[in-house]
């Protein structure tokens, strides 16, 4: 069965923690206001079982900007707003009073453009840290259910690439990498929006990605 | 040799590994000392320490908060935050501490450019 | 792929409506479409081969060049909407509504692709929005432009509440005075004529205030401007307040208002009791209104659930005997201004508001209203509306003891529907209950229980009934049955308690009730009664408990409280002081909030009643300032504001007061929420005839009941107290040692003066009648005086005749002792081991050891007694086994134990 040392899952989630500093740092400058970051979380689960990790809620709205990357290492990154954060978070962005419906129009545009900087900031940790060859598809914009956005093997499958061929009798297992934030407002004393940032492998990444820590550490 | 010991907290392993290998390898006149949060560091026997590097996010109090702490108890430390993650408002409150950044990845560079001073 | 191939597919780029750039891994230009030679009026040759900074200086440092640098070296792709990136392409748009401004709106996407060796480019897409911009621009000068003309009606109507909150002010600081003053003026000695005269002052004052009520309250559901609360309340509290408001007018027109809350219906609710409240009171006030002779029922029931939303749908129904509705009558009654028609508006008074606004605020539950009606017959007013549940609690009446569950209760009553509704209410609590019509079927009904071997043991009598009223029914089962099976009797009135208790004196009614009742006061009721000794002995000191409807405020001891009054305008100091000043408080008076606070920095108060509008500081500045001194925290400060609009009461609490009394001041209203500020100091009522059993303080209230009992056959407990200097705890004591040592008193005299010994008889006699008078047993005292004198110095013959009255009451006093001391054993905690009371132990093991010896079953008894005496002690054990024997009839181990006992326990037999 996977596992990490120790050193190996510390390994990873500086790296996260380090990709999602930097995402913080360029989100901030966005919305003009703190962001605040959590500790980050590992997990090595059975697929379903990830999914029931970040399905809090089943029938909650949730909008998500979803990066799937391909090559060494296969897999999706995700940044996950509560549905009506995603709102306010263009409401923040622009700056202006609009009536709803112009919101709503311009939400997929601008959450689109967020994603996107959050989730290279936060990529680019890796493509920096490790020497792997990776092709990223552009971001897309999703919106649904949470049952729908967090079901993993979806994500996956929309990689187009067989990842659950490798039929080796054991449980498909994903790294769910999680780190929540928060914008904070200093003035108002008060959090504006929050979400969530998730990172799922394919079972073969996983592997590369072990080899990878392992280079890394040694050469320490 | 003067006694020139840095004080580097950080709750990841990998990130104090990092940091341990560039002093070990470029600036070996350095002692290192390490915590894994700010409740160790500020437990640690008292020393004359002439920096610290510490980490943002942390478990327990955050960089700033314990910048704050080390810097009471030890008068004239230099104080760097290592993060990533370098929000304006964070840059101000910080600056306005008299602490320093290094932005991660941590590189051998960085700590060359911050230890002038001690040269 | 072919080359001609290559080359149309090079030729659609070309062509394509999308601004198409490549660059070399070195960021140099290889590909340049027309779309871009259009866009940026730089031909292709003029750009390949140079770096996109060459071509675009403005663009170092910019998001597009990282975003160019990220997809070169890391492969990361990026979408670069307009809105996001200040400084997009230099470019020009074809836009037909650029309208003067060239500036293209773009929309980018930078994305690297790779070679056939593996070498990154940047592909570089831009489309042209500046369409989409425009419409959006437009789209949002419109928004704009709406929100500035909402803003103005907002202004506007913000003007208008603030003068109807103005003209409420206005109103009501007159109000106040004239309600106040009336109020105090019928306190004082007047003669009919003038009493006459300001209670028709008092009287319109009150229903010209409700008019100014009903005209607000339609202003702001008109301006929208009335919330709905959502907060936790219990229903019955609503129905009690309701009960309250509208018994005092209709026990005036000699109607019976009746409440009926179906078992099932959750009580705990979330909602606006306020609300709520404001319409039942309305219909229930019309009803009360149109209704000369007959009942009123107002009931509830739950019609929906949703269990999962924590959801309820109740059914209110207020239903009357009334003058009835027609068809057309019933259409109009809805609608604001209108009632019935203007003859009944002249005849019946009042602005027809009430039901507008009802309807309104059923609606804002979620529920609706409507009317069934016959002339001549009454009418149903009925709403529904949705509440939220709090808990799963249904039923909150339990039981405290197993063995009340399925006790008998003998309701009599004329009226079918109180009957029903009391037959409903006591077996929703698991009573047994019978309903009969009137007082001879009462004591009928009594006699058959009695010879079925299933006696009642509560009775709940009507007062006006029929024939045999509620008054001579008690009487008469008094004087029937034999004291053992006289039970528990609660007098049920829909009149005022005052004149019923006072010709019920002396019937041995053992409670009050006023109509309409209310399930927790029926239920407290009951318990209480259930758990007190009997009322009956006439002469017996102490107050007869009345049903708890008065007490909170009424009962609250307000003498020696000291608050601090704020308030600017002369005539309303004068009315909150002697309002205030009747009861015992002591006022100290502030005309501005500078004074108060000066005030209390001076002196210690326990409450600060607030004006909140005065002159020189106001009442909120004053609350801040009071606030900002750590000393003054938890000093309860409460708003009296003639301010009536919604908003107010959230201000006063956002200042930091406690509470909110609108004025005009209602006093009972202002007493009880003064209550829940301060706490209580020195009840008035003495807490042994407190009938209140609340759940909470049960536990308590049970203590000081079994310590010592309210009633003892024979004994008046309060001289009795009073001779042991009130010590409660010595008394019982002494109680139990009486009975221990003075139970047999009869028969060891008779057995002194058979054996001829006067000296002895004497001294037993004159110690008896000491120790007897000293309890408090009055009667007995004096009895056994007589005997001592007599024995002293008097004719002997007159001494069996004494004796023989001596002994009933002897026996009636021992036997009251024997059930305190039956009663009390069995609470001293195990472990605790009260001091072994030897005397008692002797005696009942004296009695043990020849029941078992003998193998009489009497033993049983015997040993349940001995068993109360060492409860808890180290022989309980032991004792236990004996009973086990006992009751297996193994006399012979039974005897073995009880050896074991005796010596264990050093008892001489």
């Amino acid at each position: 069965m996977f596992c990490l040392s120790e050193m190996e899952e510390d390994a990873l989630k500086e790296f996260f923690n380090m990709g999602l500093g930097m995402a913080a740092a360029s989100l901030s400058q966005m919305v003009n206001n703190e962001v605040l970051l959590s500790l980050p979380q590992l997990k090595v689960v059975p697929y379903e079982e990830a999914t029931r990790m970040l399905v809090a809620n089943e029938e909650e709205k949730l909008v998500a900007i979803r990066q799937n990357f391909t090559g060494e290492l296969t897999g999706t990154a995700l940044l996950i707003f509560p549905g009506a954060e995603g709102l306010e978070l263009v409401r923040t962005l622009l700056n202006e009073h609009m009536p709803l419906e112009v919101l709503m129009e311009l939400e997929q545009e601008t959450l689109q453009d967020v994603g996107n900087v959050v989730l290279n900031a936060f990529l680019e940790s890796f493509t920096q840290m490790m020497s792997l060859q990776f092709e990223f598809e552009a971001a897309e914009f999703l919106k649904g259910s949470s049952s729908f956005l967090l079901d993993i093997s979806s994500h996956l499958a929309a990689q187009r690439l067989s990842l659950l061929a490798e039929a080796d009798g054991e449980e498909e297992r994903a790294f769910v990498l999680m780190m929540d934030f928060k914008t904070h407002d200093e003035e108002e004393a008060q959090h504006t929006l929050s979400g969530f940032v998730v990172l799922l492998f394919s079972q073969y990444s996983m592997e590369v990605l072990k080899r990878e820590l392992k280079v890394i550490l040694a050469t320490l | 040799m003067d006694n020139k010991t840095v004080l580097v907290v950080d709750d990841s392993s990998l990130a104090r590994m990092m940091i341990r290998k560039i002093f070990a390898t470029s600036f070996k006149e350095w002692q290192l000392v390490e915590a894994k949060d700010g409740d160790e560091a500020l437990g640690l026997p008292e020393g004359r320490l002439r920096l610290a590097l510490l980490d943002f996010n942390m478990p327990g109090m955050n960089g700033i908060e314990l910048a704050e702490k080390l810097m009471a108890k030890y008068p004239g430390l230099a104080v760097y935050l290592v993060t990533a993650n370098i929000q304006e408002r964070m840059h101000q409150r910080a600056e306005s501490m008299g602490i320093g950044f290094i932005k991660k990845p941590i590189a051998e560079s960085k700590i060359a450019d911050i230890l002038k001073p001690f040269a | 792929m072919s080359e001609l191939d290559v080359r149309l597919l090079f030729r659609a780029l070309e062509v394509s409506a999308v601004g198409t750039i490549v660059l070399d891994p070195e960021m140099r230009i290889v590909f340049w479409n027309d779309w871009m030679e259009k866009g940026s009026r730089l031909r292709a040759e003029q750009v390949l081969q140079k770096t996109l900074l060459e071509v675009f200086p403005e663009l170092a440092e910019s998001r597009i060049s990282r975003a160019v640098e990220s997809a070169l070296n890391s492969g990361l792709p990026t979408m670069l909407s307009h809105r996001l990136t200040p400084t997009p392409f230099p470019l020009y748009t074809a836009s037909e509504k650029s309208e003067g401004n060239p500036r293209m709106s773009q929309m980018v996407l930078i994305k690297a692709i790779r070679d056939t060796s593996e070498r990154r480019f940047c592909l570089i897409q831009i489309q042209d929005i500046t369409n989409t911009v425009s419409r959006e621009q437009m789209l949002r000068t419109q928004a704009q432009e709406l929100q500035a003309a909402k803003e103005n009606a907002q202004e506007a109507n913000k003007a208008k509440s603030d003068f109807l909150a103005n003209m409420s002010h206005e109103i009501r600081t007159p109000m106040n005075a004239i309600i106040g003053m009336s109020h105090l003026a019928l306190k004082t000695d007047l003669n009919i004529k003038q009493r006459d005269y300001i209670s028709k002052v008092h009287a319109s004052a009150q229903s010209l205030l409700g008019i100014i009520n009903d005209i607000l309250d339609f202003s702001k559901i008109e301006a929208g401007k009335l919330a709905m609360e959502a907060v936790p309340f219990y229903l019955e509290d609503v129905l009690n307040n309701v009960a309250n408001l509208v018994a005092m007018k209709a026990e005036e027109q000699g109607l019976e208002v009746n409440f009926q809350v179906d078992p099932g219906v959750p009580l705990n609710l979330i909602g606006d009791p306020l609300r709520l409240g404001q319409i039942l009171i309305n219909l229930t006030n019309n009803a009360v209104k149109f209704t000369r002779k007959g009942n009123i029922v107002v009931s509830v029931r739950m019609v929906g659930e949703k269990e999962e939303e924590h959801r309820v749908t109740l059914h209110f129904k207020v239903e009357d005997t009334g003058i009835g509705l027609n068809e057309e009558q019933m259409a109009r009654l809805f609608t604001a201004f209108t009632q019935a028609d203007s003859s009944t508006t002249r005849k019946f008074g009042g602005t027809g508001l009430g039901l507008t606004i009802s309807k309104r605020l059923v609606e804002m539950m979620h529920g609706r209203i409507w009317v069934e009606s016959a002339p001549g017959v009454g009418s149903t007013f009925q709403f529904t509306a949705v509440f939220g549940r709090k808990g799963k609690e249904r039923r909150r009446f339990r039981l405290p003891s197993r063995e009340m569950v399925g006790l008998r209760v003998l309701v009599a009553d004329d009226n079918p529907v109180s009957r029903e509704i009391l037959q409903k209410s006591f077996e929703s609590f698991s009573f047994r209950v019978t309903c009969v019509a009137s007082g001879e079927e009462a004591v009928f009904e009594m006699e058959r229980g009695i010879m079925v071997n299933k006696p009642y043991q509560m009775v709940y009598l009507d007062w006006q009934m029929g024939e045999m009223d509620g008054i001579r029914t008690a009487k008469e089962i008094g004087r029937r049955f034999p004291h053992a099976h006289v039970p528990k009797i609660v007098m049920v009135t829909a009149y005022s308690r005052e004149d019923v208790i006072l010709a019920a004196k002396g019937a041995g009614i053992d409670a009050f009730l006023t109509k309409p009742i209310n399930l927790s006061i029926l239920f407290e009721t009951a318990l209480s009664v259930l758990t007190r000794e009997s009322q009956r002995q006439p002469g017996v000191g102490g107050e007869l408990p009345v049903s708890p409807r008065s007490r909170d405020a009424a009962s609250f001891a307000w003498r020696g409280f000291k608050v601090l009054l704020v308030e600017d305008n002369e005539i309303n100091q004068q009315v909150a002081r002697e309002l205030l000043e009747e009861e015992g408080v002591v006022v100290v008076i502030a005309a501005n909030g500078e004074e108060a606070v000066a005030a209390v920095h001076r002196e210690s108060f326990d409450l600060v009643l607030m004006d909140v509008q005065m002159p020189v500081m106001d009442g909120y500045a004053a609350t801040r300032a009071i606030r900002a001194d750590p000393a003054f925290k938890s000093l309860p400060i409460i708003a009296m504001t003639a301010n009536a609009m919604a908003g107010d009461r959230e201000r006063c609490m956002e200042t930091g007061m406690n509470d909110h009394i609108s004025k005009p001041v209602h006093p009972p209203g202002m007493f009880a929420t003064m209550a829940r500020h301060v706490a209580p100091r020195a009840p008035v009522v003495a807490p042994a005839t407190m009938t209140v059993v609340r759940e909470e303080r049960a536990a308590s209230v049970k203590e000081e009941v079994i310590d010592l009992p309210e009633q003892l056959d024979g004994i008046d407990l309060a001289a009795g107290l009073r001779n042991l200097n009130g010590n409660r705890k010595f008394y019982r004591k002494v109680l139990g040692d009486v009975h221990a040592r003075f139970q047999d008193v009869a028969e060891k005299f008779a057995g002194e003066l058979q054996h001829g010994h006067r000296d002895e008889a004497r001294r037993l006699i004159h110690t008896f009648k000491g120790v007897i008078g000293t309890l408090g047993a009055g009667v007995l005292q004096r009895l056994s005086g007589e005997i001592e004198e007599t024995l002293v110095k008097g004719d002997p013959a007159r001494l069996p005749g004494l004796i023989d009255g001596w002994k009933p009451e002897v026996a009636r006093v021992m036997g009251a002792l024997e059930r305190i001391v039956v009663k009390v054993q069995p609470v001293s905690a195990p472990g605790v081991a009260a001091p072994l009371d030897r005397e008692q132990l002797q005696k009942i093991f004296g009695r043990l050891s020849g029941l078992i010896d003998e193998g009489d079953s009497d033993a049983q008894e015997w040993v349940a007694k001995a068993m109360e005496l060492l409860a808890g002690t180290e022989w309980s054990g032991l004792m236990e086994r004996l009973r086990s024997r006992i009751d297996d009839y193994e006399f012979e181990m039974a005897r073995e134990t009880f050896r074991q006992l005796v010596s264990s326990l050093d008892v001489r037999l």
